[in-house]
């Protein structure tokens, strides 16, 4: 199965700026789903989360962690969290190891772990396309 | 929000669309998203951040 997403461009506002971005469905506390567009980042080691998302799946957070960026040390929180891609028929559903920082000032990095060993990603920045092809049928499809 | 009422001042805040129209903004993202799914409860949104002009480096 290959999934292919064009980078996602919010309408009037980024003026033709393009992200390797996806579109991911988190289910919410409150019921639900809200798509999120995720940047695909092959340099983060896991999946990151805002606050914020956190906060509305109710996430139960664990112990405090630090993360290393190219900006420095941050605290987060290490929890799980499941989403779901849609597919031609049906969806993707993952649950992940992520890390959860303490602002909403990040988007939601989709890192390597629980994500890229699952794909084969491809960031297609000619064409502007992000390319995911199932590695196995390790994933649980419904 | 009016679509027609955007501008630079979005740059690097959540938004939030419906039909590939922005109808909401801010910061705060469970605000935003609780305020969004009250007035459209059974509409599918998308939630997004808006780029900065800056490059990203995480």
């Amino acid at each position: 199965m290959v999934l292919s997403f064009r980078y996602h461009v919010i309408p009037d506002v980024t003026n033709g700026e393009k992200k390797p971005t996806i579109p991911v469905e988190f289910k919410l506390e409150s019921g639900g789903y809200i798509e999120v567009m995720c940047l695909v980042d092959s340099g983060s080691d896991v999946v990151v989360l805002p606050k914020g998302i956190a906060e509305l799946l109710n996430l139960n957070l664990g112990e405090e962690s630090n993360s290393l960026g190219i900006g420095g040390e941050v605290p987060v929180r290490l929890s799980r969290a499941s989403f779901r891609i849609k597919k031609e028929h049906g969806y993707h559903t993952l649950t992940v190891p992520v890390e959860v920082f303490n602002t909403d000032n990040i988007p939601v990095l989709l890192g390597r772990q629980g994500f890229f060993d699952k794909f084969k990603v491809t960031i297609d920045e000619r064409d502007k396309k992000v390319i995911l092809k199932e590695h196995s049928s390790r994933i649980s499809s419904r | 929000m009016s679509i027609n009422s955007l501008d630079d001042g979005l740059e690097g805040k959540w938004v939030i669309l419906l039909n590939e129209h922005i109808i909401d903004s801010g910061e705060n993202i469970k605000e935003l998203v609780e305020r969004a799914k009250k007035l459209y409860p059974d509409k599918k949104l998308t939630l997004a951040k808006v780029p900065t002009k800056e490059s990203m480096i995480y």
